[in-house]
């Protein structure tokens, strides 16, 4: 109360201090700054969408911005000489199964480390929370031969599978929400007599719906684009994803250089869409679990 | 706290909700165990595994590759950490600045490479990259001789320029959010007893920011050590952007030199984790907590 009273109180000189220097040398630098940035990141974007509706020719010949000729050519290759829908297909089934799944898996495990009491829950907890100083680069080739061993190589099985047993980091992070939550809500509940499962599906699960959608929206974007995983367990055209897919390809489109570019661009669609409808929770919810 | 008491009824429910975590469990301590031993074997996933002692790491020692790729990676750390926590911290205290309209632009830009694929991101770095491209477009516009982005003297550098150029705007978000929780008493009191902006930025937001930098150093440092995506796009020639991540990578699931692999896997952990430990060490004399 008291300094936001110092606040008003000082705020008024400086104020008008700054409407008099408003274009100041040092505001006209920074401006200056804040622009090139923003070019910088802008050009590379939309000169790669100009260059992806080029002609083959255009692009052989290499002069000039604007493509002498628009066409649709390399959006057609794009989906017919590589199977984009295909792979677009697999990426969306592959991402949005294990960050739903994953992150249910994970509220279910930590409402009963939240809210349930059971001999070892302490202990239980502190094995989860273990698992976060293990390096994935460690858990790379097991994995992989434990995938090999369920003869899962090759199926968008071996990317699902290891996210669906939920992940230390959202078991850890969801709990730490249900704790806030008062126990009265399932007193209540229990002296009604309902069961465990019950007072799960519609107490807890309605009230922590706001952390779990940023932690599927996140999770959802990192598999997304993951390289490696599937690099490693899709071998056929026909199971890969659009980031493998594409880098696939590249040999074969090495000539064809806008096909590729006009791949990548499909490629980031479904993740700018989900960046356009969430970005407030994904900036949030980046600053509140660190995750990237 | 009260708990849910019906132990009867709760068992049964115990077991399945703590079903998929504890076979996760299983798996990640099964995996962190055998990933350990696997180093002291030679496994080619055909024929069983053979306990060969410390001999992966003789050779690793004596592997000409091996150092292409630690040199690389150790490159991509010096440059791309500083680099990008400089830009970014340049950017979130201009961006602070801004308000309205132009403040939700300006962050949703700077952030949004962060969000896009580095395989799309890596193809379009490369157009740009290329003997006729837009950089060399741009050199010769303003009259300057073009330069050979992906020559074997320069990839590893515009890998770097990449990285940086991705990596910077998730460092600024996380900057902003640090400069909003710097009271702003503290500015007012500099102000009255006539401190300039520089000096306010030196001794009230350079000092306040400390423990958010630390955070980042760590997390970036981690990041870059395990860069593997845009060299895989880039793929300088020989060997002049391999990192070690992309050598462990080569090794166990294009060789299937699983025993190598995991060798590699193990070294490249001991030095994240050497790299983490000097850091937070050296903490001390540069991160302040309290003012």
């Amino acid at each position: 109360m008291t300094s936001k009273l110092i606040q008003s109180a000082t705020h008024m000189p400086p104020d008008s201090n700054q409407t008099v220097r408003k274009f100041s040398l040092g505001d006209i630098t920074a401006n200056t700054i804040l622009v090139v940035l923003f070019v910088v990141i802008v050009v590379p974007f939309i000169w790669s969408a100009i260059a992806s509706f080029q002609t083959p020719l255009d692009f052989v010949s290499g002069k000039g911005f604007l493509p002498s000729e628009w066409t649709l050519t390399n959006y057609e290759k794009v989906f017919t000489d590589i199977p984009m829908t295909r792979m677009i297909f697999n990426g969306l089934f592959i991402a949005g199964t294990a960050s739903i799944g994953g992150v249910f898996a994970s509220a279910i495990a930590a409402f009963c480390l939240a809210k349930v009491s059971f001999k070892g829950r302490a202990l239980y907890l502190s094995i989860v929370i273990l698992t976060m100083m293990i390096p994935p680069a460690v858990l790379l080739i097991p994995f992989y031969t434990i995938m090999y061993a369920l003869s899962l190589i090759d199926t968008p099985w071996a990317l699902i599978l290891p996210h669906l047993t939920g992940s230390a980091f959202a078991i850890f992070f969801l709990r730490q929400h249900m704790l806030t939550i008062p126990h009265e809500l399932h007193d209540a509940a229990i002296m009604d007599g309902c069961s465990i499962a019950s007072i799960f599906f519609r107490i807890y699960l309605p009230l922590v719906k706001g952390p779990m959608s940023v932690l599927i929206i996140i999770n959802f974007m990192l598999h997304w684009n993951d390289l490696l995983g599937p690099l490693i367990y899709l071998n056929s055209v026909e199971q890969m994803t659009p980031t493998a897919g594409l880098s696939f390809f590249r040999g074969q489109f090495a000539t064809e250089y806008p096909v590729l570019l006009a791949g990548s661009l499909v490629c980031i669609v479904p993740t700018t869409i989900v960046f356009l409808l969430f970005n407030r929770q994904i900036r949030h919810g980046l600053l509140i679990t660190g995750l990237k | 706290m009260s708990q849910i008491k019906s132990p009867k009824a709760t068992v049964i429910w115990i077991l399945v909700f703590l079903f998929p975590p504890t076979i996760g469990l299983g798996l990640v301590y099964y995996s962190a165990v055998q990933g350990l031993t696997m180093g002291f074997t030679n496994w080619n996933m055909i024929s069983s595994p053979k306990w060969i002692g410390f001999k992966n790491f003789g050779q690793i020692w004596n592997d000409y590759r091996f150092w292409a790729s630690v040199s690389n990676t150790l490159v991509i750390v010096l440059v791309t950490v500083p680099a990008q926590i400089g830009l970014g911290l340049l950017a979130a205290v201009l961006v602070h600045r801004t308000k309205g309209k132009t403040s939700t632009i300006l962050r949703f830009v700077y952030f949004y490479p962060t969000t896009c694929s580095v395989v799309a991101l890596g193809l379009m770095w490369l157009f740009i990259y290329d003997a006729g491209g837009l950089l060399n477009q741009g050199l010769e516009f303003v009259g300057l001789e073009s330069v050979r982005w992906l020559g074997y003297g320069n990839a590893l550098l515009s890998v770097c320029i990449l990285i940086i150029w991705t990596g910077f705007g998730y460092i600024s978000l996380i900057y902003v959010a640090g400069l909003a929780a710097i009271p702003e008493q503290y500015y007012e009191a500099a102000h009255l007893d006539g401190a300039n902006s520089w000096q306010q930025f030196f001794n009230i937001t350079l000092p306040m920011l400390t423990p958010t930098t630390f955070f980042l150093i760590i997390v970036t440092t981690i990041g870059a050590m395990q860069t593997f995506g845009q060299v895989y796009i880039i793929n300088g020639r020989a060997d002049s952007t391999l990192t070690i991540v992309q050598y462990i990578y080569e090794k166990a699931f294009t060789q299937f030199n699983m025993g190598y692999a995991a060798a590699l896997s193990w070294i490249l952990i001991s030095f994240i984790l050497i790299l983490t430990v000097i850091q937070v060490r050296l903490q001390r004399y540069w991160v302040s907590y309290d003012i």
